[in-house]
């Protein structure tokens, strides 16, 4: 039993290296991938104004701090989270950017529009990072009321705009590191 | 901005809210100084149908922005989500896939008190709201760097092949 693991592991070892062999990977794929020349766009929703901006802050204030700069023009403003993803793919045909960041916070009301819209954004966001092969970080929030939003922005329950503001750092690195194109067939 | 070519498709089902929505967007529309032509406004019989309307309005490239307007009112059956979910996916895939904003004034309402509510009755104007969104998104999205359209960067990675 213990010889057919030990096969077992050396097999997928070999698998492993032959398919980072194939893809162009990089060694690495933690902190050595991540340099300081990724750009990153932001886009922001503002529909519930203060949760939303704490997520935005909390972002900012991180990127400020692992030393990646975020331009004004990087930072993208828009009325709803229902029209993040189309700013997104905007953004990712533009091929500027190594990674998209969205911040958001959908609030359950009296109807059942809240799930509606979360699909919206879940679908639409996902989409985009699919078809353009873009980390597309989704930082959007989806709560039952605005005190569990205040929660986690900074609040009891960590801070989604940091947390997300590292995750699209690390995205961007290992994305990167892939090599774009080929092998997804296109 | 320059004369923003908007259009509206409006779904017939429920008349009595999504008319008011209609007038709503338009009366706000005006109020700011865009004119919507009658040829650009459509109407379809249900919330289903405004996708497959969406999609050719962005196929031929003459409007900034799309706004959508209905109300989905729960009945008995599960119908209600189905519907939802088919206008919201239909919605979203033609933005993301066309780059333009398709906004989404489809009122998701338990009954049809909650929907009149949200239409100008006390909550809340969804009519109105959309005409704010489209006109700030048409301006968000004339800021945001365009030089590359989706089929070209396809060829652009098979050249690289």
């Amino acid at each position: 039993m213990q010889r057919f693991s030990a096969l077992y592991l050396v097999a997928s070892i070999f698998q492993m290296s032959c398919l980072i062999a194939q893809t162009g990977y990089k060694e690495n794929t933690f902190e050595k991938g991540i340099g300081k020349n990724h750009r990153i766009a932001i886009v922001a929703s503002r529909f519930n104004g203060l949760p939303e901006q704490l997520l935005l802050e909390g972002a900012m204030a991180r990127f400020a701090e692992r030393g990646i700069e975020i331009l004004d023009e990087d930072v993208f403003s828009v009325p709803g989270s229902v029209e993040i993803p189309v700013v997104a793919a905007c953004l990712a045909q533009s091929q500027k950017y190594d990674a998209i960041l969205c911040l958001g916070v959908i609030i359950r009301g009296a109807t059942d529009h809240y799930d509606y819209v979360c699909n919206h954004v879940t679908h639409g966001c996902q989409k985009v990072a699919v078809e353009y092969r873009i980390p597309v970080v989704f930082g959007v929030l989806t709560t039952n009321n605005e005190q569990q939003a205040l929660d986690r922005c900074g609040g009891t329950h960590g801070h989604m705009g940091i947390y997300s503001a590292d995750v699209a750092i690390e995205m961007a690195g290992l994305i990167s590191g892939l090599s774009k194109g080929e092998e997804y067939g296109q | 901005m320059n004369n923003p070519r908007i259009a509206i498709i409006t779904s017939k089902f429920n008349t009595e809210v999504t008319e008011l929505l209609y007038e709503g967007a338009v009366k706000r529309l005006e109020e700011k100084g865009v004119l919507v032509a009658k040829n650009d406004t459509f109407f379809v019989p249900g919330a289903v149908e405004i996708p497959v309307v969406a999609l050719y309005l962005a196929r031929s490239k003459q409007y900034d922005a799309i706004i959508t307007l209905g109300a989905v009112i729960r009945g008995e059956t599960d119908h209600y989500d189905y519907v939802c979910e088919s206008v919201t996916y239909g919605c979203q895939n033609i933005a993301v896939k066309y780059g333009i904003p398709v906004i989404f004034g489809v009122l998701t309402t338990n009954n049809e008190e909650q929907a009149l509510a949200r239409a100008g009755g006390g909550h809340s104007h969804k009519g109105v709201e959309c005409a704010d969104a489209a006109l700030e998104m048409i301006d968000v999205i004339n800021s945001l760097p365009r030089d590359i359209e989706p089929m070209t960067k396809i060829k652009s990675y098979q050249a690289q092949l």
